[in-house]
């Protein structure tokens, strides 16, 4: 089931993208833009429980294979080059 | 399942006091905007149980260490032995002069079971570039964690996550020996477990049942080697908990069987403990994943493994729902 009040979130954002203060409509993208990325990495997950195959998740993604397996594989990523 | 108020929870490990279990946790904040940054703000939380069902959240245990130390950016697993009547706390740390990039073990001690005190100023276990990966490898991340702590005949052996030093890059996960006859100097041995399956290995545990070591150790989905790939023949990719077998201690510790003791294409369950409570062995996972795919950052019920020449089995069924 879809998180409707993330999605309800996302939605609020991207209205607010538009707004007439440019520092307000960047803040409103970037944080629509990480909304939007947490979604997509829930759906993946419910994907691959699925049964779906990484080949294709990446098509409906449209990116390679070899990007959304390194992305959202489940490394560990303990140390951040940050 | 249990989840403590406030944080998620993810690696635990475990100790029993004579009267009570005290469980001990990674976690961090709650409110992340992303489960993944809960690595940069890791410390040790703690919850008390006589049943390893019901649990009592306690203050945090342990915290990384003051600004400029080498443990001054959070702590990751380790593992609790009791020996004595005290608590030997053996845990993975980072500074934040290297970014995190480089994990070191050190010791602490704890009375009470609460509050654990450093033993040292600094690390007592560094990799050693003798047989283990010390230059970072492709991520630039070196890694030596995850002690599991274990007195056999007098001497203390640990049980470290590591990366051998040469082979397959993607199949170079092992598990180090290191031991010790008085707690102050460490001796660190050549690999204890058969490689070339696994990218890494991570929070070992290791017990001796039927006469035989059996070590669990977690793998995720995206760490199966070229060459483990090949010999399964496309069968799906899981991540969870794998089990090796040694006929001593020390090991060469091998793979008991192909198939994961607990595992499914994300991951759900993942560092696995198991304990023994009530005549029998049961086993706690920290379960990782919802149902929907969201980081979910809870304790598993303990379910009842079973034994045979083949090493544990346990039902999912039995960790319980969320």
């Amino acid at each position: 089931m879809t998180d409707a009040v993330e999605v309800d979130q996302i939605m609020t954002l991207v209205a607010q993208a538009g707004d007439d203060d440019p520092r307000a409509g960047l803040a409103a993208t970037a944080n629509a833009r990480r909304a939007l990325e947490r979604v997509e990495a829930v759906q993946v997950r419910r994907a691959r429980m699925q049964g779906r195959t990484w080949a294709e998740i990446a098509a409906v993604l449209g990116v390679s294979k070899q990007a959304v397996h390194k992305k959202y594989g489940g490394r560990r990523l303990l140390g951040r080059a940050d | 399942m249990y989840q403590p108020a406030a944080h998620l929870l993810w690696d635990a490990w475990f100790a029993f006091d004579g009267a009570a279990w005290h469980a001990y946790y990674l976690q961090a904040p709650r409110d992340l905007d992303d489960p993944e940054q809960r690595h940069d703000l890791a410390e040790v939380g703690h919850a008390v149980s006589t049943d390893l069902r019901h649990w009592t959240e306690q203050a945090a245990a342990f915290r990384a260490g003051a600004p400029g130390t080498w443990e001054d950016r959070s702590i990751y697993t380790g593992s609790v032995l009791v020996h004595d009547g005290r608590a030997h706390f053996f845990y993975t740390s980072t500074s934040r002069a290297e970014r995190g990039l480089v994990q070191r073990i050190g010791h602490a001690v704890s009375a009470d079971f609460q509050v654990f005190e450093r033993s040292g100023d600094g690390p007592i276990l560094e990799v050693d570039p003798t047989w283990y990966e010390s230059d970072g490898g492709p991520y630039d991340e070196v890694h030596w964690r995850d002690p599991w702590a274990l007195l056999h005949e007098g001497r203390w052996y640990l049980f470290i996550t590591a990366r051998t030093a040469t082979g397959a890059w993607d199949g170079r996960g092992t598990v180090a020996l290191a031991s010790s006859d008085d707690l102050h100097d460490w001796s660190v041995h050549p690999p204890v477990v058969e490689t070339g399956d696994f990218w890494l290995l991570e929070v070992p545990q290791v017990l001796h049942r039927r006469g035989r070591w059996w070590m669990i150790a977690s793998a995720t989905q995206s760490w199966h080697s070229q060459q483990r790939r090949e010999r399964m023949a496309g069968a799906p990719e899981h991540g969870g908990i794998v089990v090796y077998v040694a006929d001593r201690v020390t090991g060469p510790y091998r793979p008991a069987r192909d198939a994961f003791l607990l595992g499914d294409p994300i991951g759900t369950y993942y560092t696995a403990r198991m304990l023994e409570h009530d005549g029998g062995d049961v086993l706690i996972a920290s379960r990782f994943w919802d149902d929907d795919g969201r980081f979910l950052g809870a304790l598993s019920d303990p379910a009842p493994v079973s034994w045979d020449d083949d090493g544990p089995s346990v039902d999912p069924a039995d960790l319980g729902g969320v």
